[in-house]
């Protein structure tokens, strides 16, 4: 201790100083902490400012369209509805019983209590993986499902070509390209033997490419030797007879494409589409690539002897046509056919029920649902378990000494009482499913889709897809669409908050 | 009949508790508590009784003897272990991973250290009401109900007919009659222990645990819980923990006095107030320490 | 003092005979069953992590199988290069530069803000303040990423070239920037959670000493909370670098060496979202690096992650 007349040591800072430091500071951070403020208001402000005058009601209800001016958000916004309610059917029940385990069923002896706490850990890693590598995931396992149940796209890009010396080619599509198209034979029935078998006459430029290290065999086509192309989504929905046999004006050709072009009309010889986004397009009937998102219910071949033989599958051989109808088949000369017409609808879902399914899952909803709740899992896994944990001892000391099993302990008490804290967590999840864009992207792609989801098996579109689709458009027009796509959005979103900072709200006043 | 004078008694040893508990206890002892206390049947048997939680051992070999239809109370200074060995009893200790326990502990010929035994068919004859209140977040019909329909399926006037009686007998149905359907956490403290008494007698049980019924509830609250619980004594099997030594004196017939895990005294509650063995005993009786 | 009706005599024994009872062997059934159930709910999201990791390794071997690529040339090599030209080049570090750049941007502007930010609700604003700031970082946290890069693209960059800083129309600037404000959030809730749990004594033994809020805060509060707030940065990093949506929108898809934000780059996601936007064939080489890029970017993440919930439990474990 310093006696009264020693010197005290060091240099006394001036009281003044500190304090204006302190204010300073203060005012600093008010300062940064208003940035916060400040970045919300003009992200707010900026878009809709740009995108107010694009909203109305019409917005709403219009598919998309390549014109601004026409395009609408209906498909996106259904596309979300149906991903988000199956990824919450999905992903609530796995979330909130992985949480009750965790959380309930305390780990009796090393290996358990080990493989408890890896469970944990893991869950916690799980949440910091970057969706995009959920796509990834999604893509391998359930849109392919490792390919070990045959090509998802299967259905839509089954790719058929006559070539001009009268050479069928049936491959899936690898690549469609202005000047070439590639297509992949290998894992067809018959489609390798075919391509392996197939003797080329001189004169016609075919090229089979073969990828080394692999089993696959791309065989290009040019379009010139080509007669005609088309996707089918079915071995037993041959469209392309559309196109190779009917005379151009009769064709009865859906009116909604996807991928390529909304179909506009067909002249002889060409034909016209709506592309998303090259614009408008026309196409040489010789050179037509469809990729049809209907099914094909029933066939009608129309026969030189003005016969009208309809059926509701078909195979096709190379100089015949088999027409099945009620279990009888019919086997048709490719000569005798004058023209064919498909009947489709667009109603896929009209008898397939809502949660019809078709392994691999390909771009499906269900796909896309079950990759976000991948995502959105281990958010719901770990707010259940704080609504979980916040339910007093007590209850379940009551619980057990009356007698409750353990699940008569959690369905009875635990649950009930936690429920308001699961429902807020869910509420976040779910507005976190909606917001995201990454994974789907992947496991989608973006599609030019113009109908709504009828059953999981649908392909979708979905809001943030769409905002990112419009906002990558070199064309400016579609910055005004995008923001307007994004107030939509966050519109739903803040909604959603609010109801979860209600529930939250309610249920604190009912635990008073 | 044991208390052919009760309600006097009662009223009598309320008013005197209130000044003087111990010097009440002999008076008690010679009015009311007869030497059939150690004639009753044996209901838990307890021999060299040991209990841990991992490697701290929180009951250290005791041994002694429950009777039936009569009211033990554990006595001792906090943390002595009345807690843990009260919760072994019906194996609420079962949540605890780390609690293991050795010896013998016999409910009516049960083993109930078994680990393969049913612990729910346990805890259905033994009930167990805790310190503080814990109704559960529903209607106070719902908290009676909670027990026997998770055993047995009823029609709707079966169960009414005994929720109305457990309440009854919890001494609880006459203030709840009107508002059965309401939230059991709208109660008072006292009014919610009876209700969880309510609730644990509803199910059926012989044997009652409670670990310190009264000490979140104010004096009267108090009292009249101590009340309900003589009344219960004539049905059931009771086995209570208390801080309180002029409760144990109050209300048990048979006073076991723990201190640091291991049973030091137990005995008729007039003989261990009275005139107690062991110098710890006498001491803590006394309120010298603890 | 009220008296109860004291008559043991009155009432009649519970009758407990009453309904039927429930049978044994369907509880437990039941219970088993649920166990089952249950167990089988937490063993999913075990056998995500699995497949995760399965898939990312199996699709990664198949691609370093491939002819023309060689892991030599994935790590040693600087030109990525994998659609254009005759030759493709397999050099990861471009697209590696790129996220850094974007990440580095990013964490300049959300880690000082985030934490200023959190000092400020947690020590000094009133209640008031609060109850503005709070929801405004949750709307924040809340929104979209997609809606992040779109006003990257069209308000910040437009906004840096108003303002005179020369950027390319696709840059890593103005994509970092966006990244920062989405990862805000998420520095300033975690580091305030951090700085709420030291003990209110420390603050008040700081006092004690006559130490201004500022002293208190800065020299007591901040390095007791400092491995809660170091895992917040940690886990603010883990999340920039995986984000995709932003970047794809605003960084361009130019992948290059550059250390100069003002330019084009290519993050390992943009990449990702470029190639499963349909650019390659399924089965070409470009569309296999693409898991090789993703295996990369998991590893880089999940080590982040892991590191910050390492150094956040040890916070938690200090002060419990
Ligand atoms: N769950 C537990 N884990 C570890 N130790 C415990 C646990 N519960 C109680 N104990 C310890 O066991 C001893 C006895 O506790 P308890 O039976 O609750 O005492 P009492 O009820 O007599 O106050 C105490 O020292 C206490 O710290
Ligand atoms: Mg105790």
């Amino acid at each position: 201790m310093s006696g009264p007349d020693e010197p005290l040591l060091g240099r006394e800072k001036p009281a003044w100083r500190r304090r204006l430091i302190d204010r300073l500071f203060v005012i600093g951070c008010v300062a940064s902490a208003f940035v916060s403020v400040l970045i919300l208001v003009v992200l707010l402000g900026s878009i809709v400012v740009r995108g107010w005058g694009h909203l109305d009601w019409a917005f709403l209800n219009h598919y998309p369209s390549r014109n601004a001016a026409d395009a609408g958000l209906k498909a996106a916004l259904w596309g979300t509805i149906w991903l988000c309610a199956t990824c919450m059917i999905l992903a609530l029940p796995l979330g909130v019983g992985a949480a009750i385990l965790l959380e309930e069923y305390a780990p009796k002896g090393l290996w358990a209590r080990r493989a408890h706490s890896f469970v944990e850990l893991n869950i916690r890693n799980l949440a910091g993986v970057p969706s995009i590598v959920y796509g990834i995931i999604g893509l391998t396992v359930f849109v392919r499902c490792f390919g070990l149940l045959g090509n998802p796209n299967q259905y839509d890009q089954m790719i058929r070509a006559t070539l001009a010396n009268g050479v069928v080619v049936q491959g899936m599509l690898v690549e469609d390209r202005p000047e070439s198209v590639v297509i992949d034979v290998t894992g067809v029935d018959g489609g390798a033997a075919q391509a392996e078998g197939m003797s080329w006459p001189t004169g016609v430029e075919v090229s089979l490419a073969l990828v080394q290290g692999e089993t696959e065999k791309l065989l290009s086509a040019k379009p010139g030797e080509a007669v005609s192309f088309s996707i089918r989504r079915d071995y037993n929905l041959p469209l392309d007879l559309a196109f190779a046999l009917a005379p151009a004006e009769e064709w009865e050709t859906p009116s909604v494409l996807k991928v390529d072009g909304v179909f506009r009309e067909s002249r002889p010889g060409l034909l016209v589409l709506n592309d998303p986004m090259e614009g408008r397009m026309e196409v040489p009937t010789t050179t037509v690539l469809v990729r049809e998102s209907f099914a094909v219910r029933t066939h009608e071949f129309y026969l030189r002897s003005n016969e009208v033989v309809r059926g509701d599958s078909l195979s096709i051989g190379e100089k015949s046509a088999t027409l099945v109808s009620g279990g009888r088949a019919r086997t048709i000369n490719r000569d005798d056919i004058q023209g064919y017409r498909s009947i489709g609808s667009l109603a896929i879902g009209q008898e397939e029920s809502f949660f019809y399914v078709r392994l691999p899952l390909g771009g499906s909803v269900l796909a896309g649902a079950l990759t976000l709740m991948l995502v959105i899992l281990p958010v719901v896994i770990i707010s259940s378990q704080e609504a979980i944990r916040a339910v007093p001892k007590s209850l379940r000391e009551g619980a057990f000494a009356a007698g409750a099993t353990r699940w008569q302990m959690v369905s009875r008490m635990v649950l009930p009482s936690a429920m308001p804290g699961i429902m807020t967590g869910a509420i976040l999840a779910m507005s976190r499913a909606i917001g995201e864009a990454a994974p789907l992207l992947v496991v989608g792609g973006f599609l030019f889709i113009t109908f709504t989801p009828t059953n999981v098996m649908s392909d979708f579109a979905a809001m943030p897809l769409q905002i990112y689709q419009w906002a990558s458009r070199p064309q400016p027009e579609f910055y005004g669409v995008a923001a307007a796509g994004i107030i939509v959005l966050v519109a739903v979103l803040l909604g959603f908050n609010a109801a979860a900072i209600l529930i939250r709200q309610k249920f604190q006043k009912h635990t008073r | 009949m044991r208390h052919a004078d009760a309600p006097s008694l009662l009223k009598e040893s309320r008013e005197s508790a209130a000044l003087n508990p111990l010097a009440n206890v002999a008076r008690l002892g010679v009015a009311g508590q007869a030497d059939s206390t150690t004639r009753a049947p044996v209901a838990l048997t307890v021999r060299d009784f040991s209990a841990w939680y991992g490697s701290f051992q929180a009951i250290k070999s005791v041994s002694f003897e429950v009777r039936t239809k009569r009211v033990t109370a554990l006595i001792g200074p906090s943390g002595c272990g009345k807690s843990t060995f009260l919760r072994w009893i019906n194996r609420m200790n079962d949540m605890v991973a780390s609690a293991r326990a050795e010896g013998t502990l016999n409910l009516h010929g049960i083993d109930l250290l078994d680990q393969r035994m049913d612990v729910v068919d346990l805890r259905r004859r033994v009930g167990m009401v805790f310190q503080k209140p814990n109704p559960f977040p529903k209607s106070i019909y719902d908290n009676i109900a909670f027990g026997p329909r998770l055993h047995r399926s009823f029609r709707r006037a079966e169960l009414d007919r005994l929720v109305e009686q457990s309440l009854r007998h919890a001494a609880l149905w006459e203030e709840v009659k009107d508002r059965l359907h309401d939230s059991a956490l709208g109660l008072s403290g006292g009014q919610q222990q009876r209700l969880c008494i309510a609730r644990a007698i509803a199910v059926g049980p012989e044997v009652l645990l409670m670990d310190e019924p009264c000490s979140a509830l104010d004096p009267q609250a108090t009292l009249r819980i101590e009340d309900l619980i003589r009344q219960l004594r004539s049905e059931y099997t009771i086995v209570i923990v208390t801080h309180n030594m002029q409760q144990a004196a109050r209300i048990s017939d048979v006073t076991a006095f723990f201190y640091e895990g291991a049973l030091i005294e137990a005995g008729r509650t007039i003989d261990l107030f009275t005139k107690p063995q062991k110098k710890q005993t006498e001491e803590y009786v006394t309120g010298r320490f603890g | 003092m009220t008296t109860i009706q004291a008559q043991p005599g009155a009432l009649l024994p519970l009758d407990h005979s009453a309904g039927r009872e429930r049978s044994r062997t369907l509880r437990r059934f039941r219970e088993a069953f649920m166990t089952a159930a249950l167990m089988a709910c937490a063993i999913f999201s075990t056998l995500t992590t699995f497949a995760i990791i399965g898939v990312l390794l199996e699709e990664t071997r198949r691609f370093f199988t491939m002819p023309d690529v060689s892991p030599g040339e994935f790590f040693l090599t600087a030109t990525w290069q994998p659609l254009l030209g005759a030759e493709k080049h397999f050099g990861v570090w471009p697209l590696v530069c790129g996220t850094m750049l974007v990440t580095g941007v990013s964490a300049l502007l959300a880690l000082p803000l985030g934490l200023i930010t959190a000092i400020y609700l947690s020590e000094y604003a009133p209640r008031g303040l609060r109850a503005v700031l709070k929801p405004v970082l949750e709307i924040l946290a809340g929104i979209p990423t997609v809606v992040y890069g779109f006003f990257a693209l069209t308000f910040i960059t437009p906004a840096l070239l108003g303002a005179g800083v020369e950027v390319d129309s696709y840059n890593a600037l103005s994509a970092g920037l966006a990244v920062g404000i989405m990862t805000l959030p998420i520095v300033c809730s975690l580091s305030e959670d951090a700085l709420q749990a030291v003990p209110r004594s420390l603050r008040e033994g700081a006092y004690a000493c006559g130490g201004t809020r500022l002293d208190v805060s800065l020299r007591v509060v901040v390095p007791a909370a400092l491995s809660g707030i170091i895992a917040s940065f940690l886990l603010a990093i883990a999340r920039a670098i995986g984000e995709t949506m932003i970047v794809a929108l605003a960084a361009g898809g130019l992948a290059q060496l550059t250390a100069d934000p003002r330019d084009q780059v290519q993050t390992m996601t943009g990449y990702m979202v470029q190639i499963f936007l349909g650019d390659a064939s399924a089965a070409g080489v470009e569309y296999r690096s693409s898991y090789a890029v993703a295996f990369m970017l998991f590893l880089m993440t999940l080590v982040v992650t892991i590191v910050g919930y390492r150094i956040m439990r040890r916070y938690r474990e200090e002060y419990q």
